[in-house]
């Protein structure tokens, strides 16, 4: 295909067009197709070509496409992104006038998927010193929600012909841009939008884990873990299998929530999705191991806080200090365990500036939250554990 | 590449509403020649009067340049609001506050509206957060009619995450001009703030105190920006968030002089989450907890001020000693900031328009 010539390419994209092959124009439109490769295609002035051999109104995307594509062969990518961006526009009008009927969806997936990757392109590639960060993707954010409001609008169509169907691929793309711009609270509506979607069960399952992925990510920053975890363990388990890679990006948020619902991750799992990292940081939490706690904290800090899991990693510390508890408890095997060992405990593990006093709060913290039984003396400085179950099993605590 | 528009006035106040003020006797207090103040119509002083601020209106023309103020005039005007007035003894400080917090709403419009550039936009900029962020203390104890929080910390918001993006965008550019060889331009951007970035940077954080997203912007701060000052404001922050009220407290106590004071105001809601623990996790119908002990872990001022809280929230208290007893506490109502002694201690003798002006020595 590397040779098409350009009559040729507009002739298969008007056949495809006139029989209303949506998959075969959406390639014919696509910058990841082969066609991208065919330098005949790489045309500054299309109109004319187009004119002749492309009904209305799809000639409008024709030229777009293929300015785009000669921008991108020039390596310039703003421009490329200004192109994709007016054909994101012009498809938006024809699928609004496109009424009760939904063929073209596949078209727009395609079309929306590359205005993000190019806009992507076109930030990181930004030369103007006037610009501001983010600028160019919040940009595409507003014009892939152009597209949103078009599905979304499309209530009087019936099931087998309405757009909303195509609400939850452009909610996906939209959260990619929203995590990447940091603009967290604009995915909000969104959910919304889709939670209360009659459509909610019939959209693909791709799609779904992509959005529960997301939903579960944005939930763990919101300090929902419950609902971190129902939406991270259903895109985990329902992800293909050959998808390493995703899995992989799952489990990153998936195991330090599990681990601050008091569940431990086996090591082959860790192993074989390549988050072995994690093993370290299991080990040092079940063991009370603050040291290597806060030794790993350090030596992964920067992977922790690009991924956004920093401050959960953080609280696992929570869970770490009940294990070194527990372990003192049992080694005392006492109800009454003085505040000071405790403290020894902490020490020897390199909390050196923990004093008495800080170990009672952090003890009073634990027995507040249910994981430890008892309470504090402060009078004689002890802690003084139920005689029943008191450390319950993290996981029998909601 | 210019097209915005640029400001003529070199006033503090345009001509045309000085005449319109005086005229229409709208003048502030402070903004009178002295001796006409009880005049039928008294005499607006030339070098008092400051532009008032007003909502931008349908039909009124907010962009004539004559009724915008120079760069140069609105530093004056800045400088003047936050060394001058800021220690007027005329009136009671809410209402010099009033004066000023409105003059400052001009001047944050008037930099709005011409778009300055990012650096004279950030030395404007800097002051008029402290200000923000010396009232937001310093009035705690005012009652609303007096003194909105509520207002003022919406101004300090904004401000802040204003300042913030600056800071951002300042060097994104300064790295763009260290890529094309620029590097006196880069040096330019370099000298401008980086000496009171990392304070800036650390109020986001104490002002925003438990925030994840504050401390997010912290943590993925460039290691340089990360200074002792934000690292600690960072650790405080991470106690919160963790419940540890007892770090939290000893690391406020040591701030320096206008993050302690902003930190202060979240003292109700850490002695809150803290008592409500202690219920849970001291309950005892024997023994007790001494009050000296919580006053200093709390950073309380005094007895008294523990005592008061303690009733508020339904907790027992007898011979100097806290009974804490589960059940026994009711859910109240988070009672409102004080002032402290341990930030009066940092502000007594100092001057508050250095404190305002030039910011916190440390």
């Amino acid at each position: 295909m590397t040779l098409m010539s350009l009559a040729h390419y507009l002739q298969l994209l008007d056949r495809s067009w006139r029989s209303q092959d949506a998959y075969k124009i959406a390639n014919l439109l696509s910058l990841r197709h082969e066609h991208v490769e065919s330098v005949n295609l790489h045309i500054e002035n299309p109109e004319t070509m187009v004119e002749r051999f492309v009904t209305a109104p799809i000639d409008e995307l024709v030229v777009f496409h293929l300015k785009c594509l000669y921008a991108l062969s020039q390596k310039r990518y703003n421009e490329a992104y200004q192109l994709q961006s007016a054909l994101t526009q012009a498809l938006t009008k024809i699928i609004q006038s496109q009424k009760e009927e939904n063929w073209f969806l596949p078209v727009m997936y395609v079309v929306c998927l590359d205005l993000r990757t190019v806009a992507q392109k076109a930030e990181s590639e930004k030369v103007g010193i006037t610009e501001k960060p983010g600028e160019i993707l919040e940009k595409a954010a507003e014009c892939l929600m152009g597209c949103f409001r078009v599905c979304a609008a499309d209530n009087r169509s019936s099931e087998e012909d309405t757009k909303r169907i195509g609400m939850l691929n452009l909610v996906n793309q939209l959260f990619k841009v929203y995590f990447r711009i940091n603009k967290l609270h604009l995915c909000k509506p969104l959910i919304r939008a889709i939670e209360s979607s009659p459509f909610k069960e019939s959209f693909s399952l791709s799609q779904q884990i992509t959005y529960r992925y997301y939903v579960g990510r944005k939930a763990m920053f919101d300090s929902d873990y419950k609902a971190a975890d129902q939406y991270l363990t259903y895109a985990f388990e329902n992800c293909h299998k050959s998808s390493k890679r995703n899995k992989r990006l799952i489990l990153i948020y998936l195991v330090p929530v599990k681990m601050l619902l008091g569940y431990i991750p086996k090591k082959e799992v860790l192993e074989k999705y390549d988050v072995v990292q994690f093993w370290d940081l299991v080990e040092a939490v079940c063991q009370g191991n603050l040291k290597l706690f806060d030794e790993l904290m350090e030596k992964h800090e920067s992977f922790f806080i690009k991924c956004g899991i920093y401050l959960i990693i953080d609280k696992l510390k929570i869970i770490a200090y009940r294990n070194l508890f527990r372990k003192v408890y049992l080694i005392l095997d006492k109800h009454q365990i003085p505040v000071e060992a405790l403290q020894t405990a902490l020490l020897s593990l390199g909390q050196t500036d923990v004093d008495l006093d800080e170990t009672q709060c952090i003890v009073a913290n634990l027995i507040y939250e249910g994981k430890i039984k008892g309470y504090i003396s402060d009078q004689h400085r002890k802690v003084v554990v139920s005689k029943q179950n008191p450390f319950p099993a993290l996981t029998s605590l909601s | 590449m210019d097209t915005s528009i640029r400001g003529k006035c070199t006033e503090m106040c345009p001509i045309d509403e000085t005449k319109l003020r005086e005229s229409e006797r709208l003048l502030h207090i402070l903004e009178m020649i002295p001796g006409t103040e009880t005049l039928a119509k008294p005499r607006a002083d030339k070098n008092r009067i400051v532009k008032m601020y007003t909502r931008s209106a349908a039909g009124a023309n907010m962009s004539l340049p004559k009724n915008l103020r120079t760069t140069g005039a609105l530093t004056k005007t800045v400088n003047y609001l936050l060394r001058d007035v800021i220690s007027s003894k005329v009136l009671p400080w809410h209402l010099v506050y009033d004066f000023i917090a409105d003059r400052l709403l001009a001047v944050r419009q008037d930099m709005l509206i011409q778009r300055l550039s990012p650096s004279h936009y950030i030395s404007l900029l800097q002051p008029i957060i402290r200000f923000y962020t010396y009232s937001a203390y310093n009035l705690c104890e005012h009652t609303v009619s007096q003194f909105d929080p509520v207002l003022n910390n919406k101004h300090l918001q904004e401000s802040l995450k204003r300042l913030l993006k600056l800071y951002d965008e300042i060097e994104y550019v300064s790295k763009k001009c260290l890529a094309d060889g620029d590097s006196n331009k880069h040096v330019d951007y370099k000298n401008l703030y980086s000496d009171c970035r990392p304070f800036f940077e650390a109020l986001y954080i104490i002002f925003n105190l438990g925030d994840i997203s504050a401390i997010f912007r912290g943590l993925s701060l460039e290691k340089k920006w990360r200074t002792e000052v934000v690292v600690r404001a960072l650790e405080i922050s991470m106690a919160v968030l963790r419940g540890n009220w007892y770090r939290a407290c000893k690391r406020i106590r040591k701030l320096p002089t206008l993050l302690a004071a902003i930190a202060s105001l979240h003292l109700p809601s850490i002695r809150r989450d803290a008592l409500t623990k202690m219920t849970i996790a001291y309950s005892s119908k024997i023994l007790t907890y001494p009050i000296s002990a919580l006053q200093e872990q709390l950073l309380y001022s005094n007895k008294s001020d523990i005592i008061k809280d303690c009733t508020h929230y339904n907790i027992k208290i007898e011979n100097d000693a806290i009974q804490f007893l589960k059940g026994a506490a009711t859910v109240q109502d988070t009672l409102g900031p004080r002032h402290e002694q341990f930030v009066s201690e940092k502000l007594s003798g100092r001057s508050v328009s250095n404190l305002v002006l030039d910011g916190d020595i440390w």
